[in-house]
């Protein structure tokens, strides 16, 4: 049975939750909205929609994989023996207050990061220490369309925990037995049949908000349409204003490129993961100064087509929540709704 | 601006002929925001908007440096922009350092009246909600279906637009409309001067939390008109690896204080690197900064005057300022 919580004592559950998780919410930190490290007492933000996805805090945008050493015995200078520790990041953590989009953008990483394929383990060990609780969304955003890709704004099945605000309230339904464990049973009240629907009315006003720019159709038609479509003249012209620049990879909740490099000091060092951008003009810089994906077309045109083509057709999703961060953050409008339904109907 | 938009369309369709792809405005993913517009076709002007959110800087799109053969225009092609006061300078500055050819440009000017940033506008209305924008010259009212609010320009511009020393556009093939005066008593500096007047250690913790933030997806380097050293830069060269691989606020702190060095009386500080910024970080201000130190120096602003050598481009063996 669901639980409620009134708004004023939200601190309180979160800094009961920090005393023995480490702690994400969503909070304003200087003109910007972010799901960041929480704070006992920290004012959070459940009305922004953060300005990063929520995969920075299970694919950070830079991550210690492992540490090495090299050890030197002055009696034997030829031999040199290496050490090397590697990262185990299973911190019990809660990621609170994000929305179904972003967990959806948390369900595709599974499918990429531990998949049948190919199993990452930094990934899979924070995954599997972490517990989610999602907001059913009633902010959507001019640019969200969650529901033309498949999403929901107001359910989140691979969270823990779902909480929708009524005025001053929030209606908190455990999804999973681990979720119902976060809820403090002091700070929460019953609910009653009216509050369950009134819950039910908070959600059906939300949905009815939200645009749908375009009519999908079956994955593998659009895999098919994107692919068909590689060789158009529209590309160049769609992206004509683009910058190259990072800002629709970083912020988007399933974009996973990485790049790895070797941090050496002297006789020690770290290995790092940190997030790439297939839209950088050096992501594909090859060492004999050929760059397959010379011109801006060309990579927006893989960015887009990897996510409505090559994920369907390698692994059988779609590579994109409807979360508008891309649209929203791009500084020059280029507006990937406008791109799909003209690819969808050419 | 509205007033001359028929002008600049009339003005696009005459010249359209003699360019391969005239650059302006269009409209953007909601009625807060424009876009910048490549047009090709005569049937594309009526595509054409001026409003009170064209704050892109079209100058980014010259440099034939930055942006290789094949993404739309070719090298030698003429190309159509319009451009306002601010951005002329990046282009007055371009043509001082021999980066494009003013052959290859053909430029409508035209008066400014200052553009609104979007930012300053979240805390007055739902900004996801509005279905109608008015605007004039002194005012704009936005409408959601709920609620109005209306707001005086001053509170909502740009802040390089509160006080705009260059809002008829430098330098122009065409200009259209009726010149602005410029705004009296202009400090160009004056966010700068802010800064300094804070202690050297809440400066550096300033600065600090700005890095921090910094996700390094080189939104301000690519969206700058000035920075056209393509896979050269120092933030894309692997070897030497100048800047570590690391997104921290150490490793961002090299990235953008050479950076500022490297823009040091050539940036034209046309706030492009600030507005594109997704962590909203002022990071005009470093090269402000180096701008305001050459002023004070040799007394040079960029991008006024087509005819001095930047001092970045020169030097003599006596200064007799140093
Ligand atoms: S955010 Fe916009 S400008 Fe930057 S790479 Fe993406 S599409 Fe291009
Ligand atoms: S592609 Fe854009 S809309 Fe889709 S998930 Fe990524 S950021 Fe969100
Ligand atoms: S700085 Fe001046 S010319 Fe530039 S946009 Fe603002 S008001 Fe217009
Ligand atoms: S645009 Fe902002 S976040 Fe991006 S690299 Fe520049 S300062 Fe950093
Ligand atoms: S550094 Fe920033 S303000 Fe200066 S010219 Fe470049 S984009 Fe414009």
């Amino acid at each position: 049975m669901p639980k409620a919580i009134m708004q004023d004592k939200l601190n309180d559950w979160l800094d009961s939750i920090a005393s023995k998780y480490q702690l994400w919410a969503p909070q304003d930190k200087d003109g910007a909205c972010l799901l960041s490290p929480y704070t006992p007492g920290a004012p959070v933000n459940l009305k922004c929609r953060p300005q990063l996805s929520a995969k920075k805090a299970l694919f950070p945008q830079t991550e210690c994989l492992l540490k090495y050493q090299y050890h030197k015995d002055k009696s034997k200078p030829e031999e040199t023996e290496l050490s090397i520790s590697a990262a185990n990041p299973n911190q019990k953590t809660v990621i609170w207050g994000i929305a179904p989009c972003d967990v959806s953008g948390i369900s595709f990483f599974e499918n990429v990061f531990i998949g049948a394929g190919y199993q990452d383990t930094y990934f899979k060990t924070r995954r599997s220490n972490t517990l989610i609780a999602a907001i059913a969304c009633q902010h959507a955003e001019s640019t969200c369309f969650c529901e033309a890709v498949g999403g929901s704004p107001v359910s989140a099945p691979d969270a823990d925990l779902l909480l929708t605000r009524i005025d001053h309230e929030y209606v908190v339904e455990a999804l999973t037995n681990e979720g119902a464990t976060l809820i403090d049973e002091g700070l929460f009240t019953t609910v009653e049949e009216a509050k369950l629907n009134a819950m039910q009315q908070v959600k059906e006003a939300a949905l009815s908000k939200l645009s749908k720019p375009f009519e999908l159709g079956s994955l593998p038609s659009v895999a098919d349409k994107f692919l068909k479509a590689f060789e158009s003249p529209y590309w160049k012209e769609a992206t004509a204003a683009c910058l190259s620049c990072g800002i629709c990879t970083f912020v988007c909740p399933t974009c996973y490129c990485f790049n790895i490099t070797d941090e050496a000091q002297g006789m020690h060092g770290q290995r790092l993961r940190c997030w790439d951008a297939c839209m950088f003009s050096t992501y594909t810089l090859e060492a004999s100064g050929h760059n397959p994906r010379n011109i801006k077309f060309q990579r927006y045109r893989n960015r887009l087509s990897h996510k409505f083509s090559y994920l369907i057709t390698n692994n059988n999703v779609l590579g994109c929540t409807g979360c508008g961060r891309c649209i929203k953050e791009c500084p020059v409008g280029i507006d990937l709704r406008s791109i799909i339904s003209h690819i969808l109907a050419e | 601006m509205k007033d001359i938009l028929a002008e600049l369309k009339k003005k696009a369709a005459e010249i359209l002929p003699e360019v391969s792809y005239f650059i302006c405005y269009g409209s953007g993913f909601d009625l807060l925001h424009s876009a910048p517009l490549f047009v090709k076709d005569k049937g594309d002007i009526d595509r054409l908007v001026l409003n009170r959110f064209c704050i892109h800087n079209l100058t980014s799109y010259l440099p034939p440096q930055k942006w290789p053969p094949g993404w739309l225009l070719e090298p030698g092609e003429k190309i159509g922009l319009v451009l306002k006061g601010c951005d002329s300078r990046s282009v007055i500055h371009l043509l001082a350092e021999k980066a494009i050819l003013r052959s290859r440009v053909i430029i409508i000017g035209l008066p400014c009246w200052g553009m609104i940033d979007v930012n300053k506008l979240r805390n007055r209305i739902d900004i996801n909600r509005i279905n109608r924008v008015e605007q004039d010259k002194e005012s704009i009212m936005l409408f959601t279906d709920a609620n109005e609010v209306s707001a005086d320009i001053k509170d909502i511009l740009y802040d390089k637009c509160i006080n705009c020393q260059y809002p008829n556009t430098l330098i122009s093939d065409h200009f259209i409309g009726a010149k602005k005066e410029p705004d009296k008593g202009v400090q160009p500096f004056g966010k700068v001067l802010e800064l300094e007047r804070m202690s050297l250690l809440e400066r550096s913790a300033f600065w600090d939390k700005e890095f921090a933030r910094c996700i390094r997806c080189k939104a301000c380097r690519n969206v700058c008109p000035v920075c056209y050293c393509q896979n050269n830069c120092l933030l894309d060269t692997r070897v030497p690896h100048w800047i570590k691989e690391r997104v921290d606020a150490n490793s961002n702190r090299w990235y953008h204080l050479i950076r500022a060095f490297h823009l040091a009386g050539r940036c034209t500080e046309c706030g492009e690197c600030a507005r594109v910024c997704p962590m909203r970080i002022p990071i005009n201000l470093l090269a402000m900064k180096m701008n305001s130190e050459l002023f004070e120096l040799f007394g040079f602003r960029s991008g006024i005057d087509v005819n001095i050598k930047p001092p970045l481009m020169t030097f003599q063996l006596e200064e007799d300022k140093l």
